[in-house]
């Protein structure tokens, strides 16, 4: 009974909403290519490609109250930051203009349905009134067009013709408002084939990056605490040869193999950290990035609002982010301060760090590659943006919590 | 001294008892987690207890938690931290109890010998070590435009050696100068960063912190 209860009003909501949406569309893409040749009409053109993202994202609320389960959304990322970048990606984007298709048809679709719904059940109620409409008509009798009840007898059977109207209003009008709803979510949500290129191509981004990081770590380890700790050995292996023979010798040795462990021993540590921080585990996503914001040569203001711990991968993604990202700010930008920014909204993370350098981060750089393999691998989206002065970096994560 | 040791990892556990064992002192209990740790200290009531941050069952931060439980349960009984990585949050929490003798310092500076014992005997003398790693955390921390910037490199020097805990002679060995220039260095520190002075190592040590981690 629900579902033709919400079938019903998607369909009659349809029509009015299919309407409006018709008008301002058609009106305002005739505004703007008339207006375009004094340019007039490009910000307008621009204005309702936003105004369309807004209906598609209310329409999806409708068709997702239709069908009793949300609707997905899946836009590409803008791969520039400002209005230009946006534009130039969402004009790019299929789902845009599939979006622009379901909202100029549902005013035709939305009048069928409309229709549909009204007759099945006004019909049906009609009918099922008959015997009191005659009544009170009287005399000439009822008009129905192709028929004419004239005795109270021939009215009395609109009774048992109404249920069964009624009765078949029911499938007829859920099936309608079903599948209206059916044909808006394939306009409106991304595509399956969509989605599983997408995923084919984070997933591949996600095993390159890991095996990128194994390769980095083997070379740390290999490079430095590794050739410490045989310099180490060779050092004490000479000085237990000379321990009688030349002791001050011995001595010296001693003493550069316990200068060389001490170095060795806090290498390790900072490989260990740079795999995975102990406090990130232990205390959460804010006390680490306030240890690794206290280390940075570059003065950092923190803003990080985080009430509850985050699911672990959503953590380790979003620390990872910012290491990176102030790394690169202390080593090329040439700031003076940087600012990182960290909010929580319902099921997305946002993340945000902003420098006052010289800019000139390249997006396709192995770093922030690897950041955006990371990122991605979340079902999370990542943006490098030229400030004047400086670079922002913008990461947004999926946080199920 | 009479000394509980608690560390999970067994080389670790023996390489310290020795090291102490060496100085002649008596190792009462050597345990390998949270709670054996609470146990023996109440059962033992040490000098001084050195703790491995990282221990079973919970393999966070469970060695400060229990250090914490034991100082409650047995007020004032003096606790150095030992961790692979020292973090100024951990420190924060370790001296939010009251009373002194706590101490915190990176596993790495048991290789120091002396050092390392000499912050042992300062800890369970009441005082505090403090890591330099944490009080360079702290420093950088704050905004370097504030009161800070008003101190000369050599009041910062002795700013950084205070919150480790020194006392004024450990910080005139450690810069190679004599006491009564480090004294002055230290009223001027704290008249620039408007500090109540004080005598004793300890609350020094407190105030400093105070200012830093506000």
């Amino acid at each position: 009974m629900a579902a033709t209860w919400r079938a019903n009003t998607f369909l009659l909501v349809s029509f009015p909403v299919g309407l409006a949406t018709f008008t301002f569309l058609v009106t305002a893409i005739a505004l703007g290519v008339g207006l375009a040749i004094i340019w007039v009409g490009v910000p307008i053109l621009a204005g309702t490609l936003v105004a369309s993202r807004w209906l598609a994202r209310f329409e999806r609320r409708r068709v997702g109250f239709a069908l009793a389960e949300p609707v997905p959304s899946g836009y590409r990322a803008p791969q520039r930051r400002g209005m230009l970048g946006w534009l130039r990606t969402a004009i790019g984007d299929a789902a845009t203009w599939k979006d622009l298709v379901w909202l100029l048809i549902l005013m035709p679709l939305g009048i069928v349905g409309f229709t549909i719904s009204i007759s099945a059940w006004g019909t049906g109620l009609g009918l099922l009134a008959l015997p009191a409409w005659y009544s009170a008509v009287g005399d000439p009798g009822v008009d129905l067009g192709a028929l004419r009840v004239d005795t109270l007898d021939e009215a009395w059977i609109g009774i048992p013709v109404g249920l069964v109207v009624l009765t078949l209003a029911v499938p007829l009008t859920r099936g309608a408002g079903i599948g209206l709803a059916l044909l808006g979510r394939a306009l409106l949500a991304p595509s399956e084939r969509r989605r599983v290129v997408e995923l084919e191509r984070t997933r591949a981004g996600a095993v390159d990056s890991q095996a990128a990081e194994l390769q980095r770590i083997e070379r740390d380890l290999h490079d430095g605490a590794q050739a410490r700790l045989v310099a180490l050995a060779m050092d004490l292996g000479m000085a237990q040869e000379k321990l009688d023979s030349d002791p001050v010798a011995a001595r010296a040795l001693v003493a550069g193999a316990h200068g060389e462990a001490k170095r060795a021993l806090s290498e390790l540590r900072d490989l260990s950290r740079g795999i995975y921080p102990a406090i990130l585990t232990d205390r959460g996503l804010g006390p680490a990035l306030s240890s690794i914001a206290a280390r940075n040569p570059v003065e950092v203001a923190l803003d990080v609002k985080l009430d509850d711990r985050l699911p672990a991968a959503t953590e380790a993604a979003a620390y990872f982010v910012v290491v990176e990202a102030l790394t690169n700010v202390a080593k090329h930008s040439g700031a003076d301060h940087c600012r990182v920014r960290i909010v929580h909204r319902r099921d997305r993370l946002q993340l945000e760090v902003s420098d006052d350098g010289d800019g000139g981060a390249d997006p396709a750089g192995a770093g922030l590659t690897g950041l955006r393999q990371r990122v991605e691998a979340l079902d999370g989206t990542l943006a490098v943006a030229e400030a004047h002065p400086g670079t922002t970096i913008r990461a947004e994560l999926p946080c199920a919590s | 001294m009479r000394v509980v040791i608690a560390e999970d990892l067994t080389l670790l556990r023996e390489g310290l008892s020795r090291l102490l064992g060496d100085r002649g002192w008596e190792i009462v209990a050597a345990v390998d987690d949270g709670p054996k740790l609470v146990q023996a200290i109440v059962e033992h009531r040490p000098d001084i207890a050195v703790v491995d941050v990282r221990l079973p069952p919970s393999f966070t931060d469970e060695g400060i938690r229990a250090a914490i439980e034991a100082r409650e349960r047995v007020p004032g009984t003096p606790i150095l931290i030992l961790s692979q990585y020292v973090e100024e949050s951990y420190a924060s929490d370790l001296l939010a109890g009251a009373g002194g003798g706590v101490g915190y310092l990176l596993k790495d500076r048991v290789a120091d010998v002396r050092q390392f014992v000499e912050s042992l005997e300062r800890v369970a003398a009441g005082g505090t070590a403090m890591d330099p790693e944490v009080v360079a955390q702290l420093l950088g921390r704050r905004d370097n435009r504030g009161p800070l910037a008003e101190l000369t490199p050599r009041e910062r020097e002795v700013l950084a050696l205070m919150a480790e805990g020194r006392s004024n002679t450990g910080i005139g060995v450690e810069l190679g100068i004599s006491s009564s220039a480090i004294e002055k260095h230290v009223k001027q520190v704290f008249i620039k960063l408007d500090l109540p002075p004080s005598d004793e190592d300890h609350r020094r040590v407190l105030a400093v912190l105070a200012y830093l981690g506000s």
